[in-house]
């Protein structure tokens, strides 16, 4: 019987300091690879011998999922700083994919996607702006803010040049200090809440959103999305809970009458709005 | 009619094959406790203190061991265990837990070597059920088809018994204790044929939009915390992971969990969902009487009032609910 606890493994194959405390991990498993499919939004559970697992957003692009998948890590507690020490081809133990995702930007009822990351939050909102820059973004607008305490934070710097040449409008703005510099690789930065973004710029219409950050910015994000008139099923929102067993059974991550790593982490905001 | 003598016998040759944990009186108390001597067997039908959860889910168990830089599965000699004189009321939990772990491998391996034998006592038991209007708690002509048993013993109201069967398992043992006089029950899964209990689907909606309570506020005050309640629940099942070193490697076992404690539903990032007490205690009831109901159709508490027993801060569960009827 297939037991939905235990872990598999995986190589580092390739590990990159994002940031001061930011490491990302590109990983295959040992077996199967080939068979291993994900959707943008899902988790993997990552563990080592010792140290406990703990839940991490995939981010790389699933078009590439048969190849192999990345994780960021954030270096804030016993198994991160542990995972932080790895080297190349070193195994962590992994269970993967669980919980559900983002939806499909294409069978969504508005044609347009605006994307809303705060700090870690941006992670899980990268594998969908791999997925759609290209195709996707090339017929129909894609937006994105990005949130984060200051420049020496921020994610993914050296994709910004691919998504902007594939028309995905990034937009970043820092909350904790102010940069001189007027463009970030590329992209146009300021200096304030993620919310002053709404009013700073042209924000995209006929669009839906997809939300994810510090719980504080759900609340005024929503706020701002329906004054710009967006209508609230038309946002989702990637909810961070203490996901554990990843199968909805533990109730660690319980929300209501839902699991957080079964039936999200992504959810339609109306399901959860009372959480929020 | 079946005499008790002859229910002795069958424990008899249960004990043959089985260790045997059964209500058993002891400092005043009823407690599941393990039985050597088959007389100390309670008959009265009273609902014990603790539940009878770590026969089929234990407080802790090891699932893996890492050898050979993999996690493999531990080997566990599971224990031949029986539940003797389990109520209606724990043979529903025993039900909920049959639904919450029919893909755990762990816990379907024990449930495999478990013999369950059920209990009704008439009038004692719904004596001692108190006065409930929140829950199910009546013998009704099909309950039996709708909980999980292998043998069930009936006292009738002149102190003898019947008896049915609900599985192979439980026909063979009564045969070898000579018990030709029973019937056979076919479990039918454990919604009754005329739908969800009815007040399962008002406490439902009744707790879902309770948020803003004045209850809440008011248990916050006098409520510690304490976990207790939900270490005697028969339907509490939530669970920790750890690693602990073993013979020069490591073990991961699975570890009985407590949503009243306070890393519970604390995230890396330093958030703590259920900081409050309040936020605990309608996070323990939405576990009860929303998620479950929502997930499975049948209710997250089977009434046994065993957490109202044991609070230190005399909670009750029954006046919560009756509490939060009112507007």
């Amino acid at each position: 019987m297939i037991n939905p606890y235990l872990p598999k493994k995986v190589r580092v194959v390739e590990i990159k300091q994002e940031t001061e405390d930011v490491k990302l991990f590109k990983l295959k498993f040992l077996e199967d690879q080939k068979y291993f499919y994900f959707w943008h939004g899902q988790f993997a559970q990552i563990g080592l011998p010792g140290y406990g697992e703990a839940p991490f957003d995939i981010c790389s692009d699933c078009n590439v999922s048969t190849k192999y998948f990345e994780i960021a890590v954030r270096k804030v507690g016993f198994l991160t700083s542990k995972l932080h020490e790895a080297k190349k081809n070193d195994i962590f133990y992994v269970r993967a994919p669980l919980g559900k995702g983002w939806p499909d930007p294409k069978t969504l009822a508005k044609p347009n996607l605006l994307l809303v990351g705060g700090g870690c939050g941006f992670v899980p909102l990268k594998s969908v702006i791999e997925e759609v820059s290209g195709g996707f973004s090339k017929s129909h607008k894609v937006q994105v803010f990005y949130g984060c305490s200051d420049e020496s934070n921020v994610l993914y710097k050296d994709r910004y040049n691919h998504w902007l040449e594939n028309s995905v409008d990034l937009k970043l703005i820092f909350d904790k200090k102010k940069t001189s510099k007027k463009l970030i690789a590329g992209v146009s930065c300021s200096f304030g809440l993620i919310t002053k973004l709404f009013d700073e710029v042209k924000v995209i219409d006929e669009a839906s959103a997809f939300l994810c950050g510090p719980p504080i910015m759900f609340k005024f994000v929503v706020e701002k999305l329906l004054k710009h008139g967006f209508l609230e099923e038309d946002i989702y929102v990637s909810m961070e809970r203490k996901m554990y067993c990843g199968i909805g059974v533990c109730q660690h991550c319980a929300l209501g009458e839902k699991y957080v790593c079964k039936d999200g982490p992504v959810f339609n905001y109306p399901e959860v709005k009372n959480y929020i | 009619m079946i005499k008790q003598k002859q229910i002795d016998i069958l424990a008899k040759i249960i004990q043959r094959e089985y260790d045997i944990y059964a209500p058993k009186q002891e400092a005043e108390e009823l407690f599941v406790s393990k039985i050597e001597n088959i007389k100390n067997i309670d008959y009265f039908g009273k609902i014990p203190l603790n539940s009878w959860e770590y026969l089929f889910f234990p407080p802790c168990e090891k699932m893996f061991h890492y050898e050979k830089n993999s996690f493999q599965e531990a080997k566990v000699d599971y224990p031949k265990v029986c539940g003797f004189n389990m109520t209606v009321l724990d043979l529903k939990a025993l039900g909920l837990y049959d639904l919450v772990f029919k893909d755990d491998v762990n816990y379907l391996k024990r449930r495999r070597n478990t013999l369950v034998v059920g209990y009704f006592a008439k009038s004692p038991s719904i004596k001692n059920y108190q006065d409930y209007s929140n829950f199910a708690l009546d013998f009704y002509e099909n309950t039996l088809e709708h909980i999980p048993f292998d043998i069930f013993i009936e006292q009738t109201k002149t102190g003898n018994f019947k008896i049915y069967s609900g599985s192979y398992k439980g026909q063979d043992i009564l045969e070898k204790a000579k018990i030709k006089e029973y019937q056979n029950v076919k479990f039918a899964g454990l919604i009754p044929e005329e739908g969800s209990d009815k007040r399962m689907l008002e406490l439902y909606n009744l707790i879902k939009n309770s948020k803003d309570h004045k209850l809440w506020a008011e248990l916050d005050k006098i409520c510690i915390a304490c976990g207790k309640c939900s270490q005697v629940c028969p339907t509490c099942f939530c669970f920790d992971f750890e690693d602990i070193p073993e013979n020069n490697s490591i073990a991961r076992q699975r570890v009985w969990g407590n949503c009243f404690y306070p890393e519970f539903t604390a995230t890396a990032g330093g958030e703590n969902y259920t900081k409050s007490i309040k936020n605990k205690l309608r996070f323990w009831y939405e576990h009860k009487f929303v998620r479950i109901p929502h997930e499975y159709k049948i209710p997250g508490c089977v009434g046994c009032n065993r957490c109202s027993n044991v609070c230190p801060v005399l909670i009750n569960i029954n006046k919560n609910l009756n509490e939060l009827k009112k507007k």
